[in-house]
Parts: structure tokens; sequence; C-alpha cells
């Protein structure tokens, strides 16, 4: 009890405690800490949800916020370390994204909620020389990549990973090649992940589903290619000589990924 | 690994499956490795007794040819128009946008070649389209006689660029929805065949994005989007086409009525979100009038 306080006043951020409660939930030994603190614990799962909103929305505070809330996270556990490594499995700042069909589905959410972000950060702070043609279809992105989100967090239920944090900050907003280079590379890839994953689905359901979303992500690749050079709709990376887009294992996009996301996810049982 | 969903998908593609003649070889053949990972060949025996089992098989070739015919009907398309006007006269398609529909043509090309010899491997003879003369190995896939893309003078598209262009965006994003209309049809395989179909779709819908882009600046008067608005056409004849487009249905679930914290997502951007699946005989009745 006395490590927790100490946190408290060292930090003095309710995601410190919490997340310092969150770690000890896996923790047999003390599980009476852990009735007297369940209200907080919750509480900590709804502050994480809302930081992602916070991070966008306050344009400006993006990178302090998402800065502190790591740094508040960071501290949290190395001060819990010493109590707490002795009996838990897994690391407490991972996400575990499930198996199976479950797995796939949030590994796609996390796709879809790297790319709203982006898209939610350049709407705020548009690049220069924008036309209001690219400012109305930069909002449908936005909005486009929102309704994948809802609805693959709704088909998972219970089962969605409700805590992702991305990096904003490797996109140049204000300069608009550096977006479109950063848009095309994930619209590109959300391709490929579509693409890909559409095999390993053990309910086929899910097949006819996410190929409806494929194609968008590729009208906006291509719409992204088409506003950075006129005619490279794709190119001979992207699509080979028999034609084909690419599809790639969810492990390839995972880490091609990784620059943009802060939440560490467990992914053992993601389907190979 | 779950083998009553595998049974489940072989009897979604074909309801009849339990009474079929089978062969146990081409089924597990078809089933490939979900079914080995099941291990239970012995309860497939029992399932599928003396007769033979081809229905899978028949139905991803079929799938599989009528993709092929789609292929064939817009690389003529793309191919006609390339070659429309010259240097000297005028150009249909401008200098400035002949390298994005060359790269198309050649897209459509390299599907008809990719898909010839997917579905002569499976032992089925591709699709060849009706009148069509030369080597369908070894010729260009050109065939002029098969197709009037004017449907009897019914659209100007050799005299007027941007009835073309409406006519290749209302093409491109009827393949997308072709294409995945046959999925279905597809996932009873367990090799890259739906993969490669998959695949295929998303480079279809790039095309249609590129040809929408080129509409709005050219200032179509319906301001298209790269993507499908509820079930907005370029002009009344080619409403058709767009049926069905605004549904905001997907999976029993209405994406209009889920929010994310306080933001919610209206039926434009519900529509938008999600290409829709068109039937084969949909299809074939929206392209008939271009075939001769």
């Amino acid at each position: 009890m006395y490590y927790c306080t100490l946190i408290v006043f060292t930090w003095g951020n309710t995601i410190a405690l919490s997340s310092l409660f969150y770690n000890f939930k896996a923790c047999s030994k003390i599980s009476p800490l852990l009735s007297i603190y369940r209200g907080a614990n919750n509480i900590s799962m709804k502050l994480n949800m809302g930081s992602e909103n916070t991070q966008v929305e306050e344009a400006g505070l993006m990178h302090n916020v998402s800065r502190r809330n790591f740094l508040a996270l960071a501290g949290g556990i190395a001060g819990v370390g010493m109590l707490a490594s002795s009996c838990r499995r897994t690391p407490p700042d991972t996400v575990y994204v499930g198996k199976g069909d479950v797995a796939l589905l949030n590994f796609l959410l996390i796709v879809e909620e790297v790319l709203a972000a982006v898209y939610t950060q350049a709407n705020l702070t548009a690049y220069y020389g924008l036309t209001k043609s690219e400012l109305d279809l930069m909002a449908d992105m936005r909005d486009h990549q929102y309704a994948h989100k809802v609805l693959l967090k709704k088909v998972l239920g219970t089962n969605a990973i409700t805590d992702v944090t991305t990096v904003l900050s490797k996109v140049t907003y204000a300069d608009k090649t550096d977006f479109l280079k950063n848009s095309i590379l994930l619209e590109d890839l959300a391709v490929a992940a579509y693409n890909g994953v559409a095999k390993r689905f053990t309910d086929t359901n899910y097949v006819l589903l996410t190929a409806k979303m494929a194609t968008l992500q590729a009208r906006h690749a291509a719409y992204s290619r088409e506003l950075l050079a006129h005619n490279s709709l794709a190119d001979t990376v992207i699509v080979n000589t028999d034609g084909l887009d690419r599809a790639m294992a969810p492990i390839e996009v995972y880490n091609a990924l990784a620059p943009y996301i802060q939440t560490k996810f467990d992914i053992s049982n993601l389907p190979a | 690994m779950n083998f009553k969903n595998i049974l489940h998908q072989i009897e979604q593609a074909d309801p009849e499956v339990y009474e079929k003649q089978s062969d146990r070889r081409n089924l597990l053949r078809n089933l490939g490795s979900k079914a080995a990972m099941a291990a239970v060949p012995f309860a497939l025996g029992s399932l599928f007794t003396t007769k033979t089992y081809a229905k899978t098989t028949d139905n991803i070739a079929n799938a599989l040819n009528f993709i092929l015919e789609l292929e064939y009907f817009q690389y003529n398309f793309y191919h006609t128009a390339l070659a429309t006007g010259s240097n000297t006269t005028t150009l249909l398609i401008p200098a400035a946008d002949r390298d994005g529909f060359s790269m198309i043509e050649g897209h459509q090309k390299a599907h008809i070649t990719f898909l010839r010899n997917t579905i002569d491997k499976m032992g089925v003879v591709p699709f060849t389209p009706h009148l069509y003369t030369a080597d369908p190995v070894t010729g260009n896939p050109y065939t002029p006689p098969s197709y009037d893309f004017t449907a009897h003078a019914k659209f100007h598209i050799y005299e007027d660029y941007d009835t073309f262009l409406a006519l290749a965006q209302t093409f491109e994003d009827t393949m997308v929805r072709a294409y995945q209309g046959q999925l279905s049809n597809l996932l009873a395989n367990t090799n890259d065949i739906l993969t490669a179909v998959l695949r295929m779709s998303t480079v279809e819908a790039r095309h249609a994005s590129y040809i929408r882009n080129l509409r709005r600046d050219r200032g179509a008067i319906d301001i298209p989007k790269p993507w499908v608005t509820l079930n907005a056409a370029p002009n009344l004849s080619l409403i058709d086409f767009y049926l069905q487009e605004d549904n905001v249905i997907q999976k029993g679930i209405d994406v209009t009525t889920l929010t994310d914290g306080t933001r919610t997502i209206n039926a434009t951007a519900a529509s938008e979100a999600f290409d829709e699946p068109l039937t084969q005989t949909n299809v074939n009745a929206l392209i008939a009038q271009f075939l001769l």
C-alpha cells in the first residue's frame, strides 16, 4: 500500500495509478488489494479509451498528451515492477488480441485505428494548399475509417481491443507530400492486410464482409496516389505482373505498422 | 480449426453436397489443409460414400470463367478507346491521361492471362469471347466483333471523352461488385484462388477511384468522389448499375446506428465505406446491351 501511495504522489496522475492496479489484476497473491481497487481499475479502462480522443481533438497538445501518458504508464510499471513482476505471466502493458478469427478482426481493427487517427489529425491540421475538394474527401476518408472501426468493434463485441494508442508524430501533417506518402503507405498496407487476412478466417462470412472494406481502402490508396502524382493509381511494386494487388500475412503488416503504434500488443496467437 | 465449419462452407457453396456424387480424394483435395488439420478423413468417408463430388470445383471454375469473361470485356473496352483517334486528328483519351489508362489496360490483360492459366490448370476450358478468331493462348485478347460499347449508339463514347469516362467508371464499379459477388463460390478453396480474386478486386477498385477522380476534376455534373456515394450514378441511363449500393446494413448491423465516442456514422459514410456485391445474373443483365 505504501508503494501505491508513493507513486500517486510522484506522478500525480490517475493513469499511473490505474495502470498500477491493472498490473495487480493478474496477481493472485495480492487479490485483497485488487478487491479494494476494482472500481479504480474500471475507471482506468475508460481513461485509456478517452486518452485516444484527447490526443486527436486537442491538436496542438497532441504529442505532449501522448508523451505524458506514455511516461505515466512507464513510471507506473517501473514503480510496481519489484512488487508484481514475480506473479504475472505477461507484461501488464501488453494488450492481448486473442486468437483465431478474433485475433484477425482485432488485427484489422488496429489497422483501421491507425488510419482513423491519422485522418482525424490530418483533418484538424490539414496540409498547406489544400483545395475544397481535397478537404471534403479527407473528411470522407476519416469517416470511412470510423465506419470500419465501429463495425469491427461491434462484430467483436467484448473481444474487441479497447485501448489503441497511436503515434501520430510519424506524419508531418502540414506538408502535403509527407502526408500523402504516409497515407499511401498506410492505405496500400490496409489493402494488403485485408487481402491477406481473408484465407485465414475460419468463419468465411468474415471474408465476404472484409472484401467490401478492402476495395474501399484500395479506392483511398489510388486517390492519395493520384493527389501525389497523376496516373500513379498503382505501380509495379503494388500490382504485380499478374495484375494482382498485394496480400500480406498479418505479422508482416503488423511489423510495417509498428512505427505508428504505441500500444504493445500480444499477437502470439495471431494466425500466421 | 473447426471442422464442422468447413463442412458448412461447402454446404453453403453447394446445398446438395450431401446427396451428391462424391469421390473422397477429390473432396479432400478441395478441402486441402483444412481437412488435413481437422484430421477426420474417416468421418468424411462416411459422409461422401460411393458417389463423385465435383460441384465445388465446378463452382470455382465457373466463377473464374465468369470473371475472365468480364476481364475480356474490360480489356476490349480500354483497348478500343486507346486506339480511337490519333495525334493528327483527336485522341479520345488525351495525352495527359494515357499513362493511367495504359496501366489499367495492362492490368486487365494480365488478369486475362492469369485467369486462363489458373482455369486451365484446373482441367477446365477457359472462356473465350463469342466471335473471337485468334488463338486464345498466343493471340491478343482484342476482339472487336464481340462487343458494341456504344450499346447501339446509346452511348457516344468514341466522340465524347466525358461519356467514355462515365461508362468507364460504371464498368469499374460494376466489376468490383461482380468479383465480390463471386466470392461465395470460392470459399471452399484453400489455395490462393480466393486470395487472387480479392487481389484483382482491389485493383479494379483502384481503377474505379482513378476514373472517378478524373471525372471529378473535369467538373462532372454528378460531382463523383473516388468512392460510391449511396446509389449515385453518373447519369440516369446508368442508375441500374448502382442499385443496392446504398446499403448500410453489414452482417445484420445497421452501421448508421453505431457510434464511436461522440462520433456518429451517417448513411453517406456508411454506404461509401463498403462496396456491395452483385450476382452473376444481375451483372449479365447489366452488360448484355454491350455484347454482340
